[in-house]
């Protein structure tokens, strides 16, 4: 699919999505005050107005397209927010690192998650000497944080699941 | 009773504790995922032992110095501290990359100081008859004014309105997850019970600016691209020249800020924005907007530090917290066996006079601690982001997991950050997101309340004479700017 689409695309992902919000915002069930205004009301509104925003993107997405299919302009990169797979990295090991927050406990989960992000987003291969460094402010930068909103703070944080 | 009010603060230990506070205040305000609501919880039990005016100066001072701290990580590395400096990510995070970071964050804070005492000369000045005022408000005026500042999306929408009318309502639809307002009905919570509660603000502001931060420098790495930002720091910020020029906008933002702030329920998260929207639209080059301009900057650090005093109107005239921070300051006053109310200024006339002592200095020290704190603070720029970045987003986590210890709170932040990688592939602007999600309840909750009062009758909303007048103002706004639109993009295909 062209980027010269995308608006279409889009248009056409959020079609689909507000017409399943809409749907289920029928299950929704009734209270004794529905015959006002019930708690469907609002969701229906913002569902319908999604809906007729979004056909709006498609029909605009497709002229502008069309026109420009039209001027045979070439199809423009855009500048994306960042790399692919460094993205999916960087979701993926935050995923990863509230699903270990649970087991492992919070310092531990944040020594893993605060090495793997520096070395994912520092240059690549990493040398030795930053591996050390990544690897001590982990391990100095979690215990601290710990100390500070456990101790100090008296904030309770995810403790490791078997303790 | 004023210099009475001063001569009770003036000894060495209220003025340590009130320092301490800011200290706190801008630390809370500075990292992503902190507020002062949960710096002054955080406090709170620390000042059971101490007097009233004791206690009050710490508690004041993290009040006072998390909503201008917010503007440290939101210039240096485009990352709100607290939902009040979201819009000034957009100007001075700019100003930022072109190596005027130290100059963006002495413009903020002079200005936060400056709204700040704008909002106390108010607070002195005409309190009770600004709080017989907001009396007057009810569900009707509240939705109305709910609605006319949905219409402010249009300047936060970027290039396109229809995609930024939807990146509000897909923050109004998160903000119907959850029970439901007036009958507590349960909606799209697919039997999750911690879904009951519904989504929070801080997850969604740090999913979609913090890890859209990290997502960048990531990206930026992976094409080389990771730099050190320099800076430059100088003076005060701006000449004698620019303050002139900026007066109109520094009196309109502390307006709009001391404005939200008397109202209670609407808070310093939409004010920065409503008075950055407000800004460009009165400007006479509103393309500067964005690209790092000290109008947008200076709008939206008055109006946000502007609330504080504001805020503080209904707190202690009539004993409703207008927002988090200051129901949290509601509960330091009950602790100490004062009620705040109407007879608060008979009964404890010398405590409110201490008070607004108090928050006066207050500001001032945050305005030293953030100046002289400057190359402190701008150090963050020379730490290499891929350290920085990772060690802010711990510290985001463990802030949404104290909301309410739960684990949850952190997987909305995830989730927030996949919907704000999306929309930012299909270019939607984030900020009508963060918009939509702070009014999308209190246009609910009035609107159904509103409704419920006139047994369904929507025209009542008419007939009262502030909401009829805001709604047609609203409609006037919301069909200018749609055919403003079309007229842009007609000129744009020929």
């Amino acid at each position: 699919m062209g980027k010269r689409y995308k608006d279409a695309v889009i248009g056409a992902v959020l079609a689909v999505l507000s017409c399943i919000y809409l749907a289920l915002s029928f299950q929704i069930k009734r209270s004794n005050i529905d015959r006002v205004v019930g708690s469907r009301m609002f969701p229906q509104i913002c569902g319908t107005v999604i809906l007729a925003l979004s056909i709006w993107l498609i029909v605009s997405g497709l002229k502008s397209a069309a026109r420009a299919r039209k001027a045979g302009e070439e199809e423009a990169e855009t500048a994306r927010a960042g790399g692919c797979t460094r993205t999916v990295i960087v979701l993926g090991s935050y995923a990863a690192y509230i699903f270990l927050m649970d087991k492992l406990g919070f310092t531990l989960s944040s020594v893993l998650y605060l090495f793997s992000q520096m070395l994912v987003m520092g240059k690549w291969p990493a040398g030795r000497k930053s591996v050390a460094l990544y690897l001590f402010i982990s391990v100095t930068a979690s215990i601290a944080i710990y100390i500070l909103f456990n101790k100090v703070f008296l904030l309770m944080l995810p403790k490791a699941g078997w303790l | 009773m004023f210099a009475d009010g001063f001569g009770q603060i003036m000894e060495p230990q209220i003025l340590l504790l009130c320092l301490a506070g800011v200290i706190l205040g801008i630390f809370f305000g500075a990292s992503p995922g902190m507020t002062s609501s949960m710096g002054i919880a955080l406090i709170l039990p620390v000042t059971y032992g101490m007097d009233i005016v004791h206690g009050m100066s710490i508690l004041l001072g993290i009040y006072i110095g998390s909503i201008s701290g917010g503007l440290i990580t939101a210039i240096l590395i485009n990352i709100p501290g607290t939902p009040a400096s979201v819009a000034t990510t957009f100007d001075g995070h700019p100003m930022a990359e072109r190596g005027e970071g130290g100059r963006a964050i002495r413009i903020g804070t002079l200005y936060s100081l400056l709204g700040g005492l704008f909002s106390l000369i108010v607070l002195f000045a005409i309190s009770p008859v600004l709080a017989r005022w907001a009396l007057k408000f009810s569900y009707e005026e509240y939705f109305a004014i709910g609605l006319l500042s949905l219409t402010l999306i249009a300047s936060l929408s970027g290039k396109s309105l229809v995609k930024g009318m939807l990146s509000a309502l897909i923050g109004i639809v998160f903000t119907t997850v959850g029970m439901a307002p007036v009958d507590t009905v349960r909606r799209f919570t697919f039997g999750i019970r911690d879904l009951d509660a519904g989504f929070k603000l801080l997850p969604l502001m740090i999913g979609v600016y913090a890890v859209m931060e990290v997502i960048k420098a990531a990206g930026a790495a992976e094409q080389g691209e990771m730099k050190i930002l320099s800076y430059k720091s100088r003076g005060i910020g701006v000449s004698w020249k620019e303050f002139r020029e900026q007066f109109k906008n520094f009196i309109v933002s502390s307006g709009i800020g001391t404005g939200i702030g008397i109202l209670p329920g609407l808070g310093a998260a939409i004010s920065n924005l409503i008075a950055y929207s407000v800004s460009k639209n009165m400007s006479r080059h509103p393309e500067k907007y964005g690209t790092g301009c000290i109008d947008g900057l200076i709008a939206s650090e008055t109006a946000n530090n502007a609330v504080s005093g504001g805020a503080m109107i209904p707190l202690l005239t009539m004993g409703i917290p207008g927002d988090a921070g200051t129901a949290m300051l509601l509960a330091a006053f009950m602790l100490h066996g004062i009620t705040p109310g109407p007879l608060l200024f008979q009964t404890h006339g010398n405590v409110i006079y201490a008070m607004f002592a108090i928050l006066i200095v207050a500001n001032i020290l945050m305005f030293v601690v953030q100046l002289y704190g400057l190359p402190g603070f701008l150090k963050l720029l020379m730490i290499p982001r891929n350290i920085l970045l990772p060690i802010v987003m711990v510290l985001a986590s463990v802030g949404a997991f104290a909301m309410n210890n739960r684990v949850f709170d952190i997987w909305s932040i995830f989730m927030f950050a996949l919907v704000g990688y999306g929309l930012s592939r299909f270019d939607f602007p984030p900020a009508p997101v963060v918009l939509g999600f702070v009014l999308g309840p209190i246009i609910e909750l009035n609107f159904r309340r509103g409704m419920m009062s006139s047994y369904g009758n929507f025209a009542a909303f008419f007939t009262r004479p502030i909401a009829g007048t805001v709604l047609v103002l609203t409609i006037l706004i919301l069909v200018w700017q749609v055919l403003s639109n079309i007229r842009k993009s007609k000129k744009v295909r020929s």
